[in-house]
């Protein structure tokens, strides 16, 4: 490919244009607007983001959400939260949304509600006080209740009827196609709960959505689980396959020089969770020695630059030092690997040294392990790979990991920011209670996540339980710590999309240019076929 | 003209030709050195031209391009600052360097690659890396190697320059060396030319010298006529010249002197030809020029003095001897014959006596009747007539051959056996004749018997001085295609090695004086070999001496 013109002996530079396509955007939903999206991470966590309502959604915000079905809350006291609900809002089905739908909603989540927070040892009662205001009642002070509060599902009385709360680990999901949200799309075919989802999942704007005149795209597939070579070639290589996906960190520069798509990059505060499997008590990882030597045998500069290409941040624990707050709590930690003298080296092989280790990963996090296993290799560790392209066989070797455990050894997990802004993204994976914990027993770090619960994000009190889990964790390397990833997207020329930094795709916000392919008639212009400058949004 | 040159001027002007030569030839080799020296040092002037751009230009660039990469891969901006170090001044030369080449083109070409490496280093700052990377590997690559071949097609333009001078200063090179061949071609055939022309002068004057002297020395050798002329035909005033004059005059004198030599020499072949056919008495009386001859002359005649004298005494010497021996085989041959004829004589002798005695004992008897008496006179009459026969058959034996004639070979062994034969069996010899196949020859009958018997004369002697157990000795007779052979052996021991060849010499013997005179061998063997041609050999079988004759067959030799 060379963008070269004029005199032949003079090679003009790579001319860039600029991403601005505004100019060309269509503001309204037309008929025909459609566009295609890989999701691979929690890919039911964000269908559900699009297709229902919540009281409160998480967002890019401060505190980690915005209002969506409630317009205004009251914190009365620690244990009574009072909010002033949307009016004139209908369900996808066209009934309307009030303080009795809400009701309905509490009612069911509480008597089967989701287990990966402890809002269900902490809500009491939800209480009707007008058609558009409902009140909480909490058992007990709970500082994590606003964003749990965006995660409670708001669904239609059929759906509730049908289908009820079933509470699980991935949290009550739609589970079935069908208007049964007040989200921006109504799911029409296919579903994604977690441990279960179609490869392909469709979307169809929902004509009762709050927002006037969004979505501006009438139709979203959604693809669960293509392979990562499969979807660089859909999103760089064709212009109608995929219209967004994230890449390889290695694809950054096709991506940049791509005939039909643009680069964007962002911190988030996406994870990438390496589990060492505690569960599984024969394991040498249940050796700390061990856990430990093999934090320090990853450097994270290295890995940061030839495997991330610079998009990511060291961090000390698995936790994104894009958390404010992991941020502060971290300060004092150095990632393990960090200036490792040669004596320190040779210590860390006489640890290691001919330990084989099993390794469960995705596809899309190959290019990790890559760069894992070249430096592990330098400590005469071995690893065997099972590799798969769907996150819900990793949920099946996670979720019931400690009922019975498996003999995987290393599991990878890309864990987006499901709970807005807040660590708990990450900390729940330490709470020995839960099916997405693989630490066997510390009673310590429990003492320390049951403060975490009861401490509001702004706290003080809320700082110091921080810092002593990412310290419990830290010291114990729990995990294997790798840098966090910022997040690298390709996306259609035509298409206007901002990623939140959280894990939510806000594609109702998203806009197609007149050149898209769904509503374009003729070629493609030529003009449009150089390169653009990629999109670094710096948060 | 050359012919009126002394040797050593033609031999000087020789030298001088090669002299020129040598010096005409090192002025050129000087100049062409020099001019050498010039296109060297325009070579070099180019080829520095040439390394100038690979120095000052290409491996600048390669380094920058270097240097541009490593900025591009390197990790953190702490290293690019690092290596941007190094970048920046290599810029500044090469922004300094490119004016010098006066080349509109190529600066226009430099000024965008910096343009592009700019690009690359703000996209870098401004961490635009994947635009960098493009960049880096893209555009700025593909400027790099244009202006990287530009340059070396200014390179190149120089390398031709270098070229064309290397090839300039190699035709002048070999215009010279043209000059230097023809010169020394030229020089060469002159030298040759000139000394064919010396040579074949000084050849000339050899040769004529040399055909003066062969004549002289076939006269001297009288190879040819000694009045033939002969004289050195030499014009040269050279050297030769003046050799031949004096070879001529002294022709001359020996001319003269060879005459009287060859007088002399002449009279000495007359001389000894006198002495050739016996005279003796011939002297040579005339005297030659030179001393030697002269000399020679008187011990010539001196010589033949003496040998006169030693002839006379040596051939009565010899007179005497062979009178002697002849004496000697006659009383030898004559005593054998004696011998002999006593052999044959005693049977008839005793048988005489026994009638005799009859006689007598008959006439004491009275019994003697005339019958008896007249009976016994016949008898004895008989075998004295048979006794009488006996000395002529001797008689005969021993006469000479008148002359050759056809003889059987049988009858003349015969003939000799029965001389001896009485006295082989007198001495119980057993005597043996095998007549294989009978033959006759041509030549002297009685001498060949002689022959056979003084060989069976030998052999019976021989058998009785060793006192042998019972002797024998066999004659065998034998017909070949063209010999006819006699062959006499006996069982007496053999001819001692060491007088093998003696044995047929004359007054060789080994029989006491008394017995043997030493002829008897000599004589046969001068009958059978001298007279009759044949060959007469002795061996020693294992048990005795073998004779052998050998004779041509009488056909063959009469034709």
């Amino acid at each position: 490919m060379i963008y070269a013109w004029g005199n032949e002996k003079i090679i003009q530079p790579i001319y860039y244009e600029n991403a601005n396509i505004e100019k060309d955007l269509i503001n309204e939903r037309l008929k025909e607007s459609h566009i295609k999206v890989f999701i691979p991470s929690i890919p039911y966590h964000y269908i559900s983001k699009l297709i229902n309502g919540t009281l409160l959604r998480i967002a890019d915000t401060p505190n980690g959400w915005e209002y969506m079905m409630a317009i205004s809350h009251l914190k009365i006291d620690d244990l009574t939260y009072e909010f002033t609900l949307r009016e004139g809002v209908k369900f996808q089905d066209g009934t309307y949304f009030n303080a009795d739908s809400v009701i309905h909603n509490i009612e069911a989540f509480l008597k089967k509600p989701y287990t990966y927070t402890d809002i269900h040892n902490r809500l009491k009662s939800i209480e009707k006080i007008s058609p558009y205001k409902i009140r909480f009642h909490l058992y007990k002070p709970y500082g994590m209740f606003l964003h749990d509060l965006a995660a409670i599902n708001l669904y239609s009385d059929t759906y509730l009827k049908k289908f009820a709360w079933k509470g699980g680990a991935t949290g009550a999901n739609t589970e079935e196609a069908g208007p049964y949200g007040l989200g921006p799309y109504v799911l029409t075919k296919g579903y994604a709960v977690g441990r279960k989802q179609t490869s392909t999942i469709e979307l169809k704007a929902n004509p009762y959505y709050f927002e006037e005149g969004k979505p501006y795209i009438e139709k979203i597939t959604v693809y669960t689980q293509l392979t990562a070579e499969e979807s660089v070639q859909m999103v760089l290589n064709k212009e109608n396959e995929l219209d967004i996906s994230p890449i390889p960190f290695n694809k950054k520069t096709e991506a940049t020089l791509s005939f039909y798509a643009k680069l964007l990059t962002m911190p988030s505060m996406n994870n990438i969770m390496i589990y060492f499997n505690l569960i599984n008590t024969g394991s040498v990882l249940s050796n700390k020695e061990v856990r430990i030597a093999l934090n320090q045998a990853i450097d994270q500069h290295s890995l940061l630059h030839f495997v991330y290409k610079n998009e990511g941040k060291i961090a000390p624990t698995e936790a994104s030092p894009n958390y404010k707050v992991v941020k502060s709590a971290t300060k004092n930690l150095k990632a393990y690997g960090e200036n490792i003298s040669e004596d320190e080296k040779n210590k860390i092989k006489n640890i290691l040294s001919g330990i084989t280790l099993n390794v469960i990963t995705q596809d899309r996090f190959m290019f990790l392990w890559k760069g894992i296993e070249y430096q592990l290799n330098q400590f005469n560790v071995k690893l065997n790979y099972t590799i798969t392209t769907s996150e819900k066989d990793i949920y099946e070797q996670l979720l019931t990991n400690r009922e019975n455990p498996k003999m995987w050894d290393l599991l990878t997990w890309g864990n987006d920011d499901w709970y807005g802004n807040h660590p708990w993204t990450t900390f729940f994976a330490y709470r020995t209670s839960s099916e997405w914990c693989a630490i066997k027993e510390d009673n310590k770090l429990q003492g320390f996540i049951e403060d975490f619960f009861t401490y509001s994000l702004e706290t003080k009190a809320f700082q110091n339980t921080v810092e002593n889990i990412v310290n419990q964790v830290y010291q114990n390397a729990y995990m294997l710590f790798v840098p966090s990833p910022n997040l690298v997207l390709a996306i259609n020329k035509e298409v206007f999309y901002m990623p939140s930094s959280v894990a939510i795709m806000p594609l109702w916000e998203a806009k197609i240019s007149k050149n898209h392919w769904s509503i374009r008639n003729g070629n493609y212009p030529n003009e449009r076929l150089l390169p653009m400058k990629p999109i670094k949004v710096l948060k | 003209m050359i012919k009126y040159l002394r040797i050593r001027y033609k031999f000087f002007m020789m030298a001088a030709l090669g002299m020129i030569a040598i010096v005409l030839m090192s002025v050129l080799a000087q100049s062409i050195s020099r001019d050498g020296f010039q296109r060297l040092r325009d070579v070099f002037d180019d080829s520095k031209k040439v390394q100038h751009i690979q120095r000052d230009f290409i491996a600048p660039l390669f380094r920058a391009r270097e240097i541009t990469l490593a900025l591009v891969t390197a990790p953190n901006n702490d290293y690019r600052a690092e290596i941007k170090k190094e970048l920046i001044p290599l810029i500044e030369k090469l922004d300094k360097a490119f004016p010098l080449l006066e080349n509109d083109e190529i600066q226009i070409i430099w000024n965008n690659y910096k343009k592009l490496i700019a690009i690359t280093d703000a996209y870098m700052q401004s961490g635009f890396e994947e635009g960098a990377f493009t960049n880096v590997n893209n555009v700025e690559r593909k400027q790099f190697y244009i202006l990287i071949s530009d340059l070396e097609k200014i390179q190149e333009i120089q390398l031709d320059n270098s070229l064309f001078t290397f090839e300039k200063a190699q035709n002048n090179f070999y215009a010279k060396q043209d000059l230097i061949v023809s010169g020394a071609i030229l020089v060469v055939v002159l030298t040759l030319l000139f000394g064919f022309l010396i040579a074949r002068s000084i050849v000339f004057s050899i040769d004529s010298v040399q055909n003066g002297l062969d004549q002289f020395f076939a006269l001297l050798g009288r190879k040819i006529d000694k009045d033939a002329k002969i004289t050195i035909e030499l014009s040269n005033r050279d050297e030769f010249g003046d050799m031949a004059k004096k070879i001529n005059t002294n022709i001359e004198i020996v001319r003269e002197n060879l005459k009287k030599d060859l007088v002399i020499i002449e009279g000495a072949t007359s001389v000894l030809n006198e002495i050739k056919k016996g005279n003796l008495t011939s002297r040579l009386k005339e005297t030659a020029s030179s001393e030697e001859l002269n000399r020679l002359q008187s011990m010539m005649n001196e010589m033949l003095d003496n040998l006169n004298q030693r002839i006379i005494i040596e051939i009565d010497e010899r007179t005497k001897q062979e009178q002697l021996l002849i004496q000697q085989s006659k009383l030898a041959s004559m005593g054998n014959m004696i011998g002999n004829i006593a052999h044959q004589w005693r049977q008839p002798l005793s048988e005489v006596n026994a009638i005799l005695m009859s006689i007598q004992a008959q006439k004491e008897n009275h019994d003697l009747s005339d019958e008896s008496f007249f009976s016994a006179l016949d008898e004895c009459d008989t075998i004295l007539s048979h006794m009488s026969n006996t000395i002529s058959d001797f008689q005969n034996f021993f006469k000479p051959s008148k002359s050759k004639s056809k003889f059987s070979l049988q009858e003349a062994c015969k003939n000799a056996s029965f001389i001896i034969e009485s006295s082989l069996k007198y001495n119980q010899i057993n005597y043996q004749v095998d007549v294989i196949e009978n033959s006759e020859v041509f030549g002297y009958p009685n001498e060949f018997a002689q022959a056979i018997l003084n060989i069976l004369s030998n052999a019976k002697d021989i058998l009785l001085e060793r006192e042998i157990q019972n002797p024998y000795i066999k004659l065998t007779l034998e017909r070949g295609n063209n010999y006819a052979l006699i062959k006499i052996q006996d069982n007496g021991g053999g001819i001692e090695e060491t007088i093998m060849e003696r044995i047929f010499e004359p007054y060789f013997t080994t029989k006491h004086a008394s017995r043997g005179t030493g002829i008897g061998l000599y004589m046969s063997k001068i009958i059978i070999e001298a007279n009759m041609h044949g060959y007469l050999n002795a061996c020693n079988t294992n048990v005795g001496a073998l004779f052998t004759i050998k004779l041509k067959l009488e056909t063959q030799t009469a034709s």
